[in-house]
């Protein structure tokens, strides 16, 4: 166990250095001078100098790269130009926003997913599994913050029932807090728990012609029995790397979904340092959001590797 | 072409799903094409005292905050959203596939290389990746596209690696590597043919998440920007008038939502008659 989990650390280890080379990079890829843009059109040439001295932006990338890593890996992500706050405080602020969104949204996808494919591949071919057929093809095509739009218009402005926008942080009021992001949530979790229907279903089809609930059906347990105690099990080992992958999507999306309903999380942290030019906001927001992913796809290397022994033992 | 590939492309064109699919692509070509010809006013023209009026006679779907016809802006914003989700997907396909070959046949090290960096591509969550590109890039049309390519890449180069190793060792290939047939014959004529078939089917499935992503960065500001319409921008500027009326959100989204609709079920149906294993 201990040995896969160094493996899979080990394999992490150069995609998160080509992260943050690319993380880096995309600073100097900025048309013009991030000193220029910093100091305003006004800036006088030794101030110019003065500063990129200061930055230490006049010695070679490599030298910058490595000094801007190590600086990473103590937390410091630097200072934003706009507020002259620590990128990285910024970040530890709006982080519990996000995540409280992102587990609200993929909880809420398991919710919607699960047992409309359990319905689907028990009925196949009928009715019943043509329907959420449909359902789950239409959660997949229609954008998510264009249903969390119309959402909003139903059940707060016409309904009254929720909140529009804002946030209540968790510790204040957690009835509150789930008020606020019951929506935003909706808005990520359909489409999600459509494709979670999708590669539920046909994962359930697969398992059911395996010989052991064959087996389980000729020593005579019920359907119910099956499915539960066999099936789904079994079935649900595949889709959780499907989750793992569409957190990735979950993260994208709330970049929207906090923008439409004012909420104080990463994705409005990046959102706000791109319409304000403020590239150390951006730089270390994109990168928290990569790590988070990666670090949640390890997660479920491991989780995946406790369920399927068969996977660790093939492991090198 | 080959002709279990031909047969399957023929089963599928009978399948129900393929042929819903095909009419909304088709609807949604057509839009992109004849909507500046059909729309009944400019997408751009202002008029103040017409301002959020709900679908009429006159404005079919109704008006926006500025008293622009939405028939006429969703109409004029199908090009581009069609513009950016194929050329995109063609560029992911080419590129991907060209690497997927090499990683595939090559093996080796040349593998390692350039997995890894698919494998940091895609270690990135899509949309942020799209939006971290555009922010320092700037967000020129050609950008957009290159930003939704870059982002999809990674797919194709996988599949196409995966397809690859599979094909690499087959008893033809062998042969005509025997034959002393040069690396790059023997990738074009013999393996990408039978790699084909999944490589359709994604790219069907690629240009609907295009459009998505093109739709949520021009809704952010980051794809096309106004006054020229696009989708995902007519939903955004339309949002701060949604109590008022909501109807342009509504058309627009719902604009979108068929154009992904058709290419994903298009995707389904090729799937179900090139790949028997999912029947």
């Amino acid at each position: 166990m201990t040995r896969y989990i160094v493996h899979r650390l080990f394999v992490a280890v150069p995609v998160v250095l080509g992260v943050s080379l690319f993380t880096f990079g995309l600073v100097r890829w900025i048309p013009g001078d991030p000193i220029l843009v910093m100091l305003g059109p006004d800036a006088i040439g030794a101030d110019v100098e003065g500063i990129r001295r200061l930055y230490g932006l006049d010695r070679p990338w490599p030298v910058q790269y490595v000094e801007w890593l190590t600086n990473v890996m103590r937390g410091d992500l630097g200072q934003s130009i706009r507020t002259r706050m620590p990128v990285g405080q910024s970040i530890l602020q709006r982080l519990p926003v996000t995540i409280e969104l992102t587990i609200l949204s993929l909880l809420l996808g398991l919710i919607l997913g699960i047992p409309p494919a359990v319905l689907a591949a028990t009925h196949r071919g009928k009715v019943t599994d043509a329907v959420v057929g449909v359902i789950s093809l239409l959660g997949i095509s229609v954008p998510g913050f264009w249903l969390a739009i119309l959402l909003m218009l139903l059940f707060s402005l016409h309904l009254r029932l929720l909140p529009s926008i804002g946030y209540v942080p968790l510790h204040e009021n957690a009835a509150g807090n789930l008020r606020h992001l019951l929506l935003p949530a909706l808005g990520l979790a359909l489409p999600l728990g459509a494709t979670i229907m999708r590669f539920m279903r046909s994962s359930l089809l697969e398992v059911f012609g395996q010989d052991y609930i064959r087996t389980a059906r000729a020593k005579g347990l019920t359907q119910t029995k099956t499915v539960l105690k066999h099936a789904l099990r079994n079935a649900l080992i595949p889709v959780i790397t499907v989750i793992g992958i569409q957190v990735g999507r979950l993260l994208g999306g709330a970049v929207i979904i906090e923008q439409i309903f004012a909420l104080p999380g990463l994705g409005r942290l990046v959102f706000d340092g791109i319409s304000t030019r403020d590239y150390p906001v951006v730089q270390g927001t994109v990168l928290t959001f990569t790590v988070i992913f990666i670090l949640i796809n390890l997660l479920v290397d491991v989780l995946y590797s406790v369920i399927d022994t068969r996977i660790r033992l093939t492991a090198r | 072409m080959n002709s279990p590939l031909r047969r399957a492309l023929y089963r599928a064109v009978r399948s129900p799903q393929f042929i819903i699919g095909a009419a909304l692509v088709t609807l949604f070509v057509l839009t992109a094409v004849l909507g500046p010809i059909l729309s009944p006013y400019s997408p751009t023209a202002q008029k103040m005292s017409l301002r959020l009026k709900p679908p009429s006679a006159e404005h079919v779907l109704g008006t926006d905050d500025f008293g622009r016809d939405v028939l006429s802006r969703i109409l004029h914003g199908a090009m581009p959203s069609l513009q950016v989700s194929v050329l995109s997907v063609a560029g992911s396909l080419v590129i991907g596939v060209i690497i997927g070959l090499i990683a595939g046949y090559r093996g080796g090290w040349t593998d390692t290389l350039l997995m890894s960096l698919m494998d940091v591509l895609l270690a990135f969550p899509a949309v942020l990746l799209a939006i971290a590109i555009l922010a320092v890039m700037g967000t020129a049309l050609s950008n957009v596209i290159l930003a939704i390519a870059i982002v999809n890449l990674p797919t194709f180069a996988r599949l196409a690696r995966g397809s690859t190793l599979a094909t690499r060792e087959l008893l033809y290939v062998e042969a005509a590597r025997g034959l002393g047939v040069p690396p790059i014959a023997i990738m074009w004529r013999h393996i990408l043919p039978n790699i084909a078939a999944p490589l359709i089917v994604q790219t069907s499935l690629t240009i609907a998440a295009a459009i998505l992503i093109e739709a949520a960065l021009s809704y952010l500001g980051l794809g096309i920007q106004p006054p020229a319409p696009s989708w995902g921008n007519i939903l955004s500027s339309t949002y701060g008038f949604i109590q008022t009326n909501p109807w342009p959100s509504v058309f627009a989204g719902a604009a979108i939502a068929l154009a992904v609709l058709g290419f994903n079920l298009l995707g389904d149906g090729l799937r179900d008659a090139l790949d028997p294993t999912t029947r």
